[in-house]
């Protein structure tokens, strides 16, 4: 890995938002690169701060959120400093991002083909004729049935499955560089989220662009992605190749989940494994380890000090004081 | 669309039916005699009973409210009691003046309180979102009639820039109809632009939290673009209900803004009318404001269609 190999490079990236109950510290300090042509995946329980991390790396954070600290570094640009004219000009081509819940993501006053082709008219592009046959070759390649037709039709109309089809064409009709899916299949049957994500797949390597994937199923994140970042409270609290992982899960939250996880393979009478306690508080600014109140492991130490990602070898860094060394990711 | 349209209109038949009889029995229960009032008080008892003969005004309320009917289906909307000139042409003259007040005073009230509005919702909670808010309070707690003279006494009393009352038709003089049109506009506006400007503000705040438009900045959007091009679209909705609702208002508001500035439209028709118990004339205004109201809503539920797909597709093609 060199510099050359990254894509995007997120530095001690802290994210809050300021609400009347007082300062939620959504993400805490996160740092990632993300590879060229790579497919990540970031994995991790409701309010971890997944998205949250994907929407600042965007600069998109919504009210009352901010950015309070760190680095988003883009071919060696901090998105974060520059000007909003700058930043569009920047991302606008080169990043971009599958939202969630496809029904909301796509605005309903306007049809799809106008959607994506905005995308087109937006770089320039003046020709009405060539706009509409770069939307209809997107919707294609998204395996949209009768694109020329679905193209004048408005998001209502459209099925769940074919909705999330055309936000992945308008996320990558501007052939971005890097794409952040959040949670992209969370929204649809089981049946049609396997579709979607072979889809999505098969584009990234069509296309050549780094995909984020973010996903609370740590099943999904292992079958598609050949790194993972574990998000807890807001930190990364392990990140590893996607085997190891699963081989030699180290931190004891990232082992608690996948023993929660339910294989076919399992026995009748296998008891699932859970975790005890709650997610911490994020209104106040912990100073220690964030799973040390639910961890079985947990030392007087772990609640007088935030461990640092240890490196345990190879590229697997862990969060935990248990594998503390001199070795500490940058 | 045609087919939506005609049916809309055809409602104009029971809703006519349903607000001739209200208007009709409404004004009998006002006290007072338009023959009295024509002949003042030393009337002679016999020329009374002559006239209101004369005008079918001794017979039953059932029979007087059928022959009104029956001759306004052949056509014949009946005679001003005080002036004796066909109602018809009385309302005919006045109509398309009234309608183009609160067509006029509608634009002005969009062209203020669509940008107000969204200028409040992209300066949330900073200086200019209050500073408009506070204006919008003003406007929404002053009462049109006394805008409309502290209106004529600046701009038309102390700066005499504009006339402070009377009309002067377009085909005379485009300019004197535009000078004597300014302040009656302004003033329809000022009833309502400031609701209008606080109802685009919260709509458009509502929407610039959806992940559309998020998507939208993502895509490389200008700012103005995602204001203007992908929020103001679905903002309007609520909006152009909301002009629908307040139709009734508006006309009820143009009436006494037409007596303030002497615009001879229907309001100022009406209030004449009212006073000398002028019945035709009352019945014949009455009625065709209501179906004013019809067709102002009859346009506001058009635009929706131009406004959001679904209602112009209906929603049978639907497939989730």
């Amino acid at each position: 890995m060199t510099e050359k190999d990254i894509c995007l490079s997120v530095k001690n990236l802290r994210t809050s938002f300021f609400t009347d109950r007082g300062e939620i510290h959504a993400v805490r300090g996160v740092s990632f690169d993300v590879m060229k042509g790579e497919m990540l995946g970031i994995v991790g329980e409701s309010g971890c701060g997944k998205s949250v991390t994907a929407f600042s790396a965007l600069n998109q954070v919504k009210h009352p959120g901010r950015i309070v600290g760190g680095e988003v570094l883009f071919h060696g640009v901090d998105l974060l400093k520059l000007s909003q004219d700058e930043m569009r000009k920047l991302r606008g081509s080169k990043m971009s991002m599958i939202f969630q819940e496809p029904l909301t993501a796509l605005n309903p006053a306007f049809s799809i083909g106008w959607q994506i082709g905005e995308s087109y008219r937006l770089r320039g592009e003046k020709n009405k004729k060539v706009i509409e046959e770069k939307t209809i070759d997107m919707l294609r390649k998204v395996k949209l049935p009768e694109p020329e037709l679905r193209m004048k039709e408005f998001p209502y109309q459209f099925s769940g499955g074919m909705r999330q089809r055309a936000l992945i064409a308008l996320a990558l009709a501007c052939t971005p560089e890097l794409v952040f899916a959040d949670e992209p299949t969370t929204a649809l049957d089981v049946t049609v989220q396997a579709e979607i994500l072979d889809l999505l797949q098969n584009l990234q390597k069509e296309m050549g662009m780094s995909v984020v994937l973010i996903s609370h199923n740590l099943n999904l994140i292992g079958e598609r992605c050949k790194r993972v970042l574990v998000f807890y409270a807001g930190k990364i609290i392990e990140e590893a190749p996607t085997e190891e992982l699963f081989k030699n899960p180290s931190h004891p939250y990232t082992q608690g989940l996948l023993g929660s996880l339910l294989s076919i393979h399992q026995g009748e009478d296998v008891q699932l494994h859970t975790m005890p306690g709650e997610v911490p508080n994020l209104l106040e600014d912990i100073d220690h380890c964030s799973f040390a109140p639910r961890c079985p492991y947990a030392t007087e130490e772990c609640y007088k000090k935030q461990p640092e990602l240890y490196n345990l070898g190879g590229n697997h860094y862990c969060s935990c004081l248990r594998y503390k060394r001199e070795e500490v990711k940058q | 669309m045609l087919k939506y349209t005609l049916k809309r209109l055809a409602l104009l038949i029971p809703i006519v039916i349903a607000v001739s009889i209200l208007v009709f029995l409404v004004i009998k229960m006002i006290p007072g005699d338009p023959v009295q009032i024509m002949f003042g008080k030393s009337a002679n008892p016999e020329q009374v009973a002559y006239v209101r003969t004369l005008y079918g005004l001794d017979k039953p309320l059932v029979e007087q409210y059928f022959t009104w009917i029956g001759n306004l289906l052949k056509g014949d909307w009946g005679q001003s009691i005080q002036t004796g000139e066909s109602v018809y042409g009385l309302v005919m003259e006045r109509m398309p003046r009234t309608f183009a007040l609160c067509i006029c005073g509608i634009l002005v009230a969009l062209i203020i309180s669509i940008p107000s509005g969204i200028a409040c919702a992209k300066y949330h909670n900073k200086l200019t979102d209050l500073i408009i808010t506070f204006f919008n309070l003003v406007f929404i707690s002053v009462p049109g009639f006394w805008l409309g003279v502290i209106f004529m006494i600046v701009f038309a009393v102390k700066l005499k820039w504009l006339p402070t009352s009377g009309y002067v038709s377009i085909s005379e003089s485009f300019g004197g109809w535009l000078k004597c049109m300014i302040l009656p506009t302004v003033t329809t506006a000022a009833t309502f632009f400031a609701s209008l400007s606080r109802l685009m503000r919260s709509s458009m705040l509502e929407v610039l939290q959806q992940d559309y438009i998020a998507l939208a900045r993502i895509k490389g959007n200008p700012e103005r673009r995602v204001y203007y091009i992908h929020a103001l679209r679905n903002s309007l909705i609520p909006l152009i209900t909301n002009i629908g609702l307040q139709m009734g208002y508006l006309i009820g508001g143009v009436v006494v803004i037409e007596k303030v500035f002497s615009y001879p439209g229907l309001g100022l028709l009406l209030i004449t009318s009212i006073t000398r118990r002028d019945y035709p004339t009352i019945q014949g205004i009455l009625l065709i404001i209501a179906i004013l109201i019809v067709i102002i809503n009859l346009i506001t539920d058009l635009t929706y269609m131009l406004v959001d797909p679904k209602v112009r597709f209906g929603f049978g093609k639907s497939l989730a």
